[in-house]
């Protein structure tokens, strides 16, 4: 309570200052009646590396640059505000277009050989335009930005509030505060994680790793790329959809949404879906090999399919069970505190 | 002595016994010395001897007889006069139970008796903040645990304070009693300030393996929560976790109570630990983010 008041006296301290500096600034410059003088428009400034090539600047303050780069070069930036647009091409070259934004320059950090193409770059603000100090400095900014990048390429995007969307490229890791993420035809694996935002995955592959807080997570034909790779996916408020997700170690953790899983069961695979107060929902070939092992405090539990019971504890405020669906090959956990548990055939089609 | 001989009437009532003992021995004299009486007691005994092995069954049919009537109802009149004074009552109020409305009103004592057991009986379930207190106990109090009961194991010491205590009187108390009884010293603390200068004691937790660890990372990354939520979250945010936070310390609360009572409720404990990992993920949530906002301000 000491430290509220305290805080609410300094606020109002410097609320009073700049409320009399403000009135201060008005008075004066009225007085003098001397213009302030325009501010000068800055051109882009270029840099140009090894084999890049450069677009004159667009009107309205759109910025386009382009590189030659190595075929699996690997692109690291930020994005403070703007919707980012990756996709994937059949050439060795990068191009950014920044529309309505903040001038950006390409910096080489590391190449394959000393003259060769660049293999590792970073997207960053010029400094002169920039002109602030501090992590957000090397945030690009602008309505959008459009990057056309080599289909082996990897991305490292972070940014605050961004919607993005990745196609065609071969990895990315992707982390933002606020905003929408969508991935498509990522075959090299993923790793996104948005606090405020959903998550949408299809026909990618590689080990995937998508973390929501509040929003959803759906994921769509998606194969793992190796042995062993994993398949995790997390959200707090929002609900996990998981289609044709073949990776032999699944999982889907949910608080207070709901987890749905339409697919198969490999054989050996360890698949774990939890959820504190949703609903998880288990769609699969009739013909299923898998080890059901569930815990459901007060919720409830239903198959459609023929299980073999191993045991089934019915208490009255913590159930579980163990069963198996042909010769149980796979191994499912399921846990939910409040929700229910339904094994359902799959839909042929 | 007597010459004549007897009739056969005479001769059956002696073999019956149903002579007086002077004509008993009078006839038994007689027929000592007579061929004929002789004779006609043999026939007699035999006649005797096969009506009886014909009447055998009816004759040893146990029937009481009158005097054996008397003594069993003697007997029973002495076995009343002995019947305990709970057995009385209890065929008192088996009698009395009869009427409706002596029922009914038996019946609602009997409710409010449990219904008071229950309350003052209930088990109270230590969370997170309870331990957070534990790790950052007052020196004085861990001071006066120490010295008080020395046998207490430092560990599985945990001093249970209400909000109000900690409003009201800010030196926590410990106790080293059952949880409920924790609890109600605490309340009575509070209104009797007074009763603080009393020892401290100490309260003895039993976990279910891991628990621990879990609680105390629990009240860690709580510490962090409070002090950045206001900075952190926005307020949709904020709302959005403090719901799931409230639904995964439903789910902790209620599984508590089901392991408390049964340790050994695997069921239970997986979803106990599912939702202690579900509330650290909570937030663990608010510190990357917290975390992700400095790299990118």
């Amino acid at each position: 309570m000491q430290l509220n008041l305290q805080q609410l006296i300094v606020r109002s301290l410097l609320v009073c200052i700049a409320s009399v500096a403000f009135l201060a600034d008005t008075t004066f410059g009225q007085a003098t009646g001397t213009p302030a003088p325009p501010r000068p428009i800055r051109q882009p400034r270029v840099i140009v590396p090894h084999g890049a090539t450069v677009t004159a600047p667009a009107p309205r303050g759109d910025v386009e640059k382009a590189m030659a780069v190595d075929s699996n070069v690997n692109v690291k930036l930020c994005v403070s505000n703007g919707a980012v647009k990756v996709n994937g091409w059949n050439r060795d070259e990068v191009r950014i277009l920044v529309r309505s934004g903040r001038e950006f320059d390409i910096r080489v950090l590391e190449r394959t050989k000393p003259e060769g193409p660049p293999s590792w770059l970073w997207v960053t603000p010029t400094a002169a335009a920039s002109g602030m100090m501090g992590p957000m400095s090397e945030c690009l900014s602008g309505a959008s930005i459009e990057i056309d990048a080599p289909v082996g390429s990897s991305f490292n995007i972070t940014g605050r509030s961004a919607h993005s969307a990745v196609d065609n490229i071969k990895k990315v890791a992707i982390k933002v505060v606020d905003g929408n993420v969508a991935v498509n035809n990522i075959p090299g694996g993923i790793n996104a994680s948005t606090l405020q935002g959903n998550l949408l995955v299809e026909n990618s592959g590689g080990g995937i790793v998508l973390d929501s807080t509040n929003g959803n997570i759906i994921a769509v034909d998606v194969v793992p790329g190796q042995v062993g790779e994993i398949f995790r996916a997390k959200t707090n408020s929002g609900s996990i959809s998981l289609k044709n997700v073949t990776h032999r170690q699944i999982e889907a953790n949910s608080i207070s949404g709901s987890v749905v899983f339409d697919g198969s069961f490999s054989s050996g695979g360890i698949y774990t879906f939890r959820t504190s107060n949703g609903s998880i929902r288990m769609n699969i070939p009739k013909d299923s090999s898998c080890k059901i092992v569930a815990a459901y405090g007060f919720g409830s539990f239903s198959s459609a399919l023929p299980l073999n019971f191993i045991y089934h504890n019915r208490a009255d405020r913590a159930r579980n069970l163990a069963a198996t669906i042909g010769s149980g090959a796979a191994t499912v956990n399921v846990v939910t505190t409040s929700g229910s548990i339904a094994i359902n055939p799959r839909d042929p089609r | 002595m007597n010459t004549q001989c007897y009739d056969i009437g005479t001769i059956q009532a002696f073999l019956d016994g149903e002579t007086s003992p002077g004509a008993a021995q009078v006839i038994a004299c007689h027929i000592a010395d007579c061929v004929d009486c002789s004779v006609m007691l043999a026939a007699a005994e035999e006649e005797t001897a096969f009506v009886f092995s014909a009447l055998d069954r009816e004759m040893n049919s146990l029937v009481p007889t009158q005097r054996l009537w008397s003594r069993i109802n003697d007997s029973i009149e002495v076995e009343k006069s002995r019947v305990p004074l709970h057995q009385r009552l209890f065929g008192f109020l088996s009698s009395s139970l009869l009427s409706p409305s002596l029922s009914a009103a038996a019946g609602v004592l009997l409710v409010a008796g449990l219904l008071t057991a229950v309350w003052t009986f209930r088990p109270v379930s230590i969370t997170e903040d309870d331990l957070a207190r534990v790790t950052a106990p007052t020196s004085q109090t861990s001071a006066s645990v120490i010295n008080s009961e020395p046998a207490v194991p430092p560990a599985k010491t945990v001093s249970v304070e209400t909000q109000g205590d900690t409003v009201d009187t800010p030196t926590p108390i410990e106790l080293q009693r059952p949880v409920a009884e924790a609890t109600h010293a605490n309340f009575n603390e509070s209104r009797q300030p007074v009763r603080q200068a009393q020892p401290a004691r100490a309260m003895t937790l039993a976990y279910v393996p891991g628990e621990e660890t879990y609680l105390t990372t629990i009240a860690e990354l709580k510490r962090n929560y409070d002090s950045q939520k206001d900075t952190v979250l926005t307020p949709s945010g904020r709302v959005a976790i403090e719901r799931d936070m409230a639904v995964v310390e439903h789910a902790i609360k209620e599984m508590q109570k089901v392991v408390r009572k049964d340790p050994n409720n695997q069921a239970a404990r997986q979803v106990l630990y599912a939702s202690y990992q579900d509330k650290i993920e909570l937030l663990s949530s608010v510190n990357q983010r917290e975390e992700m906002l400095a790299s990118l301000r």
